[in-house]
């Protein structure tokens, strides 16, 4: 079930459970949230960015040995853009931005995280729903594309995706979000990394 | 002839090498600004060059060369270090609270430049006349990014105000009466060992050479002085976390030779556990035991003369201690907030990014540092592996300073 903005803006106000709360920082406008009848809380983009480098890389081939695999710092270039400076997206440019949130999510919530139609129309795309898992903590990283065909300027601070939050029912609450994400200020392209069943199929 | 044709292409090379870095990407305005300052001085070194006629008699020649040559000696570490400040390894979240710390104890036309330096300790770059205003703090480039050192900016940020504040105007005689007295008093034995024909109406004469014999003392009282109004500053500014980060880059020292402009490491402690207590700031278990004694020098002059500095800068410490805390108090500069500091210690347990108004910079290192401590951080959350933890308690530092500047930055009037 998702939860709509006015219960987001109660939970944030006063958590259910306070050792396990529902977290936003910078916290959005809660009165705003009460007003709205949305089903989403507008979320920032924060002050870095990851590029990459394709100069440095000829091929991305995770199916050989991940030693042999390029490292995040080999593949991309990180930058930092301070408040009211802009970042300039390309056409057909892809880049990783970050929350400017960092986003805490109890053990019975889960979020959705997507673009903005606004910024959609004008070809600013956040490339993927990004799905957030009960437990998580730190900002998210957005996968950012511009499919248009000018140009686009973008600065932190700006209200960029949307993040709609769900309840989730059901199973063990200890069992939270392990993933190597967790608790980062920075956007990271983490690495892939494949199961079992997937490595005996790509084998020869 | 060669001299000023050489002089003339050294100034072209470091403006050329001056305009790749104005590409550089600027994460703040006043690396840049201090950019164009430099550019703008070493312009007029190549026009008063370019003024220097083949027919100029060679010492016009030659002082031209000269003074264009020491300005590359002064100014391209600078450009380096201008350089390293747009570098992503630093911390640059930290910068704009850094930076209203500074303004708040220097004047609101401080300019500051943090960088990385590769020098595994703390740097202040002082005297720069051709960046008037302007204080360039160094953190080590492998620690650059690790806001837990930030409080060592305070000791560094104790020399700008020492200088500006022209401090030492007010020990310099209380230093040569020191001096003078240990001579003539409790040391003149050892003295006369090294001087056997000295009196001692002698040393109260104006003699170059007596002076000379005790002079280097002076300059490393004065030095000393420095450094532990410096320590005492550190500690106003930073409470609790000055003496952590004290630690974690000092402890237990390099068991080399000591620096003479610092008292000996032990002395150092001893003095910043004294100011702790006058502060009311807590010191760390086992801190004095982290240190170990440094060699201290054995040629007899010097030896003496280090003893009669030392001893001469430790009847200071209480005079640094009430000099450093009136100042601080006078620049209003925000002091630890135990409540505070409890409160976002609270949240970076549960991970998360404090959500009330802004945070001070202090309560928030302090709050940090508690954490780093605590062997058991995190244990029992299943998100965070064991080697995740200090990457994620900096990164959530890191987060806090940033959100605080989001309430300042929003709070201020459109």
């Amino acid at each position: 079930m998702i939860i709509k903005a006015a219960q987001i803006a109660r939970e944030l106000k006063n958590p259910t459970n306070p050792d396990d709360p529902l977290v936003i920082t910078p916290r959005p406008d809660l009165e705003e949230l009460q007003k709205s009848g949305a089903a989403s809380v507008d979320i920032r983009l924060g002050c870095w960015f990851l590029a990459c480098r394709p100069s440095r890389t000829g091929l991305l081939d995770v199916y050989e040995n991940q030693a042999d695999v390029p490292s995040e710092a080999k593949l991309t270039k990180s930058y930092y853009v301070p408040f009211a400076e802009g970042f300039v997206l390309h056409p057909k440019a892809f880049v990783l931005g970050v929350t400017l949130e960092w986003i805490r999510l109890p053990a019975d919530r889960s979020a959705i995280v997507i673009g903005r139609s606004s910024w959609g129309r004008h070809g600013l795309i956040i490339a993927t729903a990004t799905g957030v898992h009960p437990g998580f903590t730190g900002c998210l990283t957005l996968e950012l594309s511009n499919i248009g065909e000018i140009p686009i300027m973008i600065k932190p601070g700006t209200t960029i995706c949307q993040i709609f939050i769900h309840e989730v029912a059901g199973g063990d609450p200890k069992l939270v979000d392990r993933s190597s994400f967790v608790g980062r200020r920075k956007p990271t392209l983490g690495a892939i990394e494949l199961d079992e069943t997937a490595k005996r199929l790509a084998k020869g | 002839m060669s001299t000023i044709v050489h002089a003339r292409k050294r100034l072209n090379a470091v403006l050329s090498e001056i305009d790749r870095l104005k590409q550089s990407e600027f994460p703040y305005a006043h690396p840049r600004d201090g950019l164009e300052l430099l550019d703008g001085m070493f312009k007029k070194q190549q026009s008063v060059l370019g003024k220097v006629s083949p027919s100029a008699p060679a010492n016009v020649t030659h002082n031209a060369c000269s003074t264009s040559l020491y300005q590359l000696h002064v100014y391209v570490p600078i450009l380096g270090f201008i350089l390293r400040s747009t570098n992503v390894r630093n911390a640059f979240e930290a910068y704009p609270l850094l930076l209203r710390l500074a303004q708040s104890v220097m004047g609101t036309d401080t300019k500051l430049i943090v960088s990385s330096e590769w020098e595994f300790s703390p740097f202040v770059y002082r005297s720069m006349t051709d960046l008037p205003g302007f204080v360039l703090i160094g953190l080590p480039a492998p620690e650059s990014s690790n806001p837990l050192l930030i409080p060592l900016a305070g000791h560094e940020l104790g020399h700008s105000v020492w200088e500006t504040e022209r401090f030492s105007a007010k020990f310099e005689k209380q230093i040569e009466d020191g001096i003078l007295g240990e001579l003539k008093g409790n040391r003149w034995q050892d003295y006369l060992s090294l001087y056997p024909q000295s009196k001692k109406s002698d040393l109260d004469g104006t003699d170059m050479f007596v002076r000379s014999t005790w002079l280097p003392a002076y300059t490393w009282a004065l030095l000393q002085s420095e450094e532990i109004f410096c320590d005492f500053f550190g500690l106003c500014l930073f409470a609790e976390s000055y003496l952590h980060a004290f630690a974690y880059l000092i402890s237990p020292g390099t068991s080399g030779q000591r620096p003479l402009r610092y008292p000996n490491i032990t002395r150092r402690i001893a003095h910043l556990v004294d100011a702790a207590k006058k502060m009311a700031v807590s010191v760390p278990p086992g801190f004095k035991s982290d240190f170990a004694d440094e060699i201290e020098p054995v040629e007899p002059a010097t030896k003496l003369l280090v003893s009669i500095a030392d001893t001469v800068s430790d009847s200071l410490a209480s005079n640094l201690i009430r000099l450093a805390q009136d100042f601080a108090k006078e620049k209003t500069v925000p002091t630890r907030n135990l409540a505070q500091v409890s409160d976002i210690y609270d949240k970076f347990r549960k991970m998360i990014v404090p959500t009330s108004a802004q945070q001070s910079l202090t309560d928030i290192l302090n709050a940090g540092w508690n954490c780093d401590l605590e062997p058991d951080l995190w244990k029992n959350v299943p998100q965070v592996k064991p080697e995740q933890r200090d990457r994620i308690l900096r990164d959530l530092i890191l987060k806090s300073m940033e959100v605080s500047e989001v309430h300042e930055r929003t709070m201020e009037s459109p």
